[in-house]
């Protein structure tokens, strides 16, 4: 085995409650990063996004006309740019939801271009 | 403005157990509480004991009104429904002096002829009450001690007085008293004025403040801070009657009491103090008070806590109540430093007071109209199956439970709310919602829903007992 | 009064009673479900976050989503669910239970079943039940009370906050408020390890920057009408030390101090509790020592995956279904011989407390201590049946084993199951204060 180098970052990998604990390396390339610790490819995925740009799912609830059910819950489909997090939180607080809706149904499509939607995850009748 | 026979200020017990002695009569009564609701002072953090009597001597004015007082409970409970309990009461000693002070106070309750008062070796006393620990050698016993919700209490008494024409109003803070014309003019902090022949200082801690602002005898309410634990209806320690530690000049306090809604309490503790709105409890306090309440019953345990609270007894210079006209202003009668046994003698100081202010020169001619009794609502967690199925077919919110750990339903919420108590102190206070084990976790958020619908209010306005003490801060959109 | 016959009724319509419920009606039994909400999910439909769901349905999904899916299993089921209404009395009727139940729209309800699974999960821990000194004010709430004025209500419970516990509600919370615009000052753990996931302590404490103190007390909580701040101090060695007590400013306190499993109505009912999990103590078939009446998820013991809890919910059911064919069939109990089990080493207890010889059994169990690595292992009587290597062992993190059915079917009459928990090497015995930065 290679001998390995230096590890630049430790982290917890958020993808599964399995919380892997991620080593960083340096890679072979400058710029490049070797992932150790992880269980599965989403733990790499992760730790080179976190180093590189790193995005998080989004949940927040949405206020609605509904007369049950004061506010609606909602989340991004896919991770979202961290920096666009609060701009969106912003656009969402603003919203009213009018019902019925479906979980599932996208409230917000392509947000910012990013190819993420905002999706809606409790159904309301009424 | 508005013209008044006589004014009150202070909603606790004092304050409304003379209003509902004047509510008798042909007069024109108002109330003037500074808080949200009634019982929010003194009242509010009280033991709930009615105590047995053998405490004062007959010389002492609390003494004598202590005895009538505990006597009046029985038609005031049959009147006005209050959770009232007399499942007398124990003092339990543990050393050869605590014997001797017992003794001493067997004696004197004789002497206030304290009816049925007993003096009980170790083996009666242990029989009494099966939870004491075996180390006891003796205590005594009376049978007409007992135990009641204070803030049920007052709460029924503001009820009757109302009905009975009296005027309640709440957060009035009475900022001056004029004596012009032969008549009080009153104001409160928002500017209203208020006429009044006669006025009654019941104001609890701040009767010093009050008697000041009328020109009053000076004197000086020495708030003495209370701690009260209570334990969860589960809880082994409960006992059947309750527990005194005999008062020795080096131990105060340390009670073990069943409530008379099933959990258990211990306390008080007692601690001079110069911040009157000092409510903390602390951990020394609470170590001391569960180590002498476990000397008298082992199985009290911290582990069975569900809450802690505290509140002060409004004690004066002297110890004795202060219930006189005054001798600097006309048509001014104090009830100042109101401390224990102030609950049990407040049907006593009630009628007292009435007797007062007739020698002052009010005209008590009875009201034919007067309505002596409040109807009874059974709360329903003491129906039975058929009671709450058929109280489901008058009202069916009666049977949609809000406070799962004390089983009290929508429609005893809704009650309360629309007899005005419109914090989620005043609706734990009159339902007992919230006061179980969860301490409202599951509750609070349906009751402020309720409290919502019920007021045509949002959220953000309400508050846990007036004041400052908003529950919410505003909604997502930022709204208030 | 009304009555309904029943075979299974479950109560509680949280992820346990739903994936319960779903299991019993799809094996054809007449089932309910019965819950004092308006809406099946229980608790899921406040846990507005994903992160569910990916044992259970293979996919990340948001609590009302894994909340929608289960609610939808049940009623595809053909179980019925009866919502609005609380179960205020279990009577044991030997072959048939009778639940009293109180609704607003129904009144009171006699439902008698032949079987009765519980599924009422769990309450939070409060200020109330810490002693927790200071003034009675305004802005206290559970992390769980919180959320749901949060995520339910639409409403923000203060402007700062501090949180009192690293439990998983706790630190979800922190992120939750912080995302909306809520300052959480810190995050304090009375012991030296944090309650809730690691990955939760990643992504909704670190990603804000907010503190988690460990070994720090909240020692008091004061202000005259709303929280004005709070009192914290360093834990030394199990002592408070009160000499170096911080006040933190804040309007809000919430506490995400552990859960007490809902069992007033077992024990009430008679049901034996575990003096560890303060759950009903079952067998193997998830059967309390009232025949007929079994119990699933958080009102068993606190899980910290509802992946379990579901699991967990259908294996109940499973037995649920067959004391019911067995009571149909005039059969008696299942006689196979029960094993005791018992939890050893750094194990702070183990579920059930028995298995059937020769039926494979699933056992869940928590630690008592943080261990970096450790081995698992199963024996009897020195015979090791199985062994597990296991890493980054945590108390708040529940293992699940399950031993094979062969493991068990040669075992002599009397024997005895212990499951160990042993560190690999002590000195790795990870604290972890210290590491995080």
């Amino acid at each position: 085995m290679e001998k390995e180098n230096k590890v630049i970052r430790d982290m917890v990998c958020i993808m599964c409650p399995a919380s892997c604990h991620l080593e960083v390396r340096e890679g072979a390339e400058k710029g490049e990063y070797d992932i150790h610790g992880n269980q599965c490819p989403g733990g790499k995925k992760y730790a080179l996004n976190e180093m590189c740009a790193p995005k998080r799912i989004v949940t927040a609830v949405v206020s609605s006309d509904s007369k049950c059910i004061a506010c609606i819950p909602v989340k991004t489909d896919q991770s979202l740019p961290m920096e666009l997090i609060e701009p969106l939180l912003q656009e969402l607080y603003q919203m009213k939801i009018s019902v019925p809706v479906r979980s599932g149904d996208i409230l917000i499509k392509n947000y910012k271009n990013t190819g993420v939607d905002i999706v809606i995850t409790r159904s309301v009748e009424k | 403005m508005e013209k008044y026979d006589v004014v009150i200020i202070g909603a606790g017990v004092t304050g409304l157990a003379t209003a509902y002695t004047l509510s008798r009569y042909k007069l024109k009564v108002l109330v003037l509480e500074k808080n949200i609701d009634a019982a929010f002072g003194v009242t509010k953090a009280n033991s709930g004991i009615v105590h047995g009597g053998f405490h004062y001597p007959l010389t002492t004015l609390k003494g004598r009104l202590e005895i009538e007082g505990n006597q009046l409970f029985s038609q005031y409970h049959k009147d006005l429904h209050f959770p009232f309990k007399r499942c007398g009461i124990i003092l339990a000693a543990f050393t050869e002096e605590e014997l001797l002070k017992v003794k001493e106070l067997y004696e004197r309750g004789k002497k206030n002829r304290v009816p049925g008062i007993e003096l009980c070796s170790r083996e009666r006393i242990l029989k009494l009450e099966e939870k004491l620990s075996g180390n006891v050698l003796g205590g005594l016993y009376a049978p007409e001690g007992g135990v009641l919700e204070p803030y049920k209490y007052a709460f029924a008494l503001a009820e009757i007085s109302q009905k009975n024409g009296v005027k309640i109003l709440y957060e009035k803070e009475v900022t001056s008293g004029t004596w012009k014309d032969s008549s009080w003019e009153i104001s409160t902090a928002e500017g209203n004025i208020y006429k009044s022949r006669y006025v009654v200082n019941a104001a609890g801690l701040y009767a010093d403040k009050i008697s000041a602002l009328f020109g009053g005898e000076e004197f000086s309410i020495h708030p003495r801070k209370g701690e009260e634990y209570l334990l969860d209806r589960l809880s082994p320690a409960r006992p059947s009657k309750v527990i005194f530690p005999v008062p020795t000049t080096h131990s105060t306090g340390g009670l073990v009491i069943p409530t008379c809604d099933g959990t258990t309490m211990v306390g008080p503790t007692a601690e001079v103090l110069e911040d009157k709105e000092e409510k903390t409890t602390t951990e020394i306090n609470r170590n001391n008070i569960f180590a002498l309440a476990k000397n008298m019953v082992p199985s009290v345990s911290e582990k069975d806590l569900i809450t802690a609270f505290s509140g002060s007894r409004p004690a004066m210079e002297g110890e004795d109540f202060y219930i006189a006209p005054s001798k600097k202003v006309p048509a001014f009668i104090q009830a100042a430093g109101i401390q224990s046994p102030g609950l049990t003698a407040s049907p006593a100081i009630g009628k007292y007071i009435g007797v007062l202010l007739e020698k002052e020169g009010l005209t008590l001619e009875e009201d034919p109209s007067f309505i002596p009794s409040l109807p009874y609502q059974k709360p329903l967690w003491e129906m039975t199956k058929e009671e709450a199925d058929a109280m489901h077919k008058k009202d069916p919110a009666w049977t949609n439970i809000i406070c799962r750990c004390e089983k009290i339903s929508e429609g005893e919420i809704v009650d309360a709310i629309r007899k005005g108590h419109t914090t989620l102190d005043g609706i734990k206070l009159y339902t007992r919602s919230g006061m179980g084990r969860c301490q409202g976790g599951f509750c609070s958020g349906r009751i402020l829903e309720i409290l919502a619908r019920e007021t045509g209010k949002n959220y953000a306005s309400f508050t846990k007992r007036g004041d400052n003490s908003f529950l919410t801060a505003g909604d997502l959109t930022g709204e208030k | 009064m009304n009555t309904l016959y029943y075979d299974c009724a479950v109560i509680g319509a949280g992820a346990a009673g739903l994936c319960a419920g779903a299991a019993a009606a799809g094996q054809n039994l007449k089932t309910i479900i019965i819950d004092r909400e308006s809406h099946p999910g229980g608790v899921l439909l406040q846990c507005i976050h994903n992160g569910f769901g990916l044992h259970y349905f293979k996919e990340q999904l948001t609590g009302p989503e894994y909340a929608e899916k289960v609610t939808e299993n049940a009623v595809k089921a053909g179980a019925d669910l009866l919502m609005d209404s609380t179960v205020i009395e279990i009577k044991d009727g030997g072959k048939e239970k009778i639940l009293t139940i109180y609704s607003g729209k129904d009144g009171v309800t006699l439902l008698h079943a032949k079987a009765v699974i519980l599924a009422m999960g769990c309450r939070e821990r409060c200020r109330g039940n810490l002693g927790i000194p200071g003034d009675r004010t305004s802005g206290v709430y559970t992390a769980g009370a919180a959320q749901k004025l949060l995520n339910i209500h639409g409403v923000l419970p203060g402007k700062t906050a501090v949180i009192a516990g690293s439990g998983d509600i706790g630190l979800i919370m922190a992120r939750r408020l912080s995302w909306c615009g809520v300052k959480v000052k810190m995050v304090t753990e009375i012991m030296p390890f944090p309650a809730g996931l690691s990955r939760n302590i990643a992504q909704c404490l670190e990603d804000f920057s907010i503190p988690l103190r460990l070994s720090t007390s909240l020692t008091g909580i004061y202000g005259k009408d709303r929280v004005e701040y709070v009192t914290i101090a360093p834990v030394i060695d199990g002592k408070v030390d009160h000499s170096k007590e911080e006040k933190i400013f804040c309007d809000t306190v919430l506490f995400s101090v552990g859960l007490i499993p809902e069992n007033e109505l077992s024990k009430a009912c008679g049901i034996k509790m575990h003096p560890v999990t303060n759950g009903p103590v079952t067998d193997s078939s998830s059967m309390t020592n009232i025949p007929g009446i079994f119990a699933c998820g958080n009102v068993l013991h606190v899980h910290d995956l509802v992946d379990f809890v579901s699991l967990e919910a259908e294996k109940a059911a499973e037995n649920c279904v067959k004391y019911v064919r067995n009571l149909h069939k005039g059969k008696g109990e299942d006689f196979r011989e029960d094993i005791p089990v018992t939890a050893e080493g750094a194990l702070r207890y183990i579920l059930p407390v028995s298995c059937k010889k020769g039926e494979e059994a699933s056992f869940y169990m928590r630690s008592s201590s943080v261990l970096r690595k450790a081995r698992l292992t199963v024996s009897c009587k020195g015979d090791i049946l199985a062994e597990k290597s296991l890493s980054y062992v945590k108390p708040a993190e529940m293992i699940a084993f399950t031993l094979p059915a062969e493991k068990t079917g040669n075992l002599p009459p009397g024997s005895t199951i212990s499951f160990s928990l042993i560190p690999v090497n002590e000195e790795e015995k990870e604290n972890e204060n210290g590491k995080r930065k």
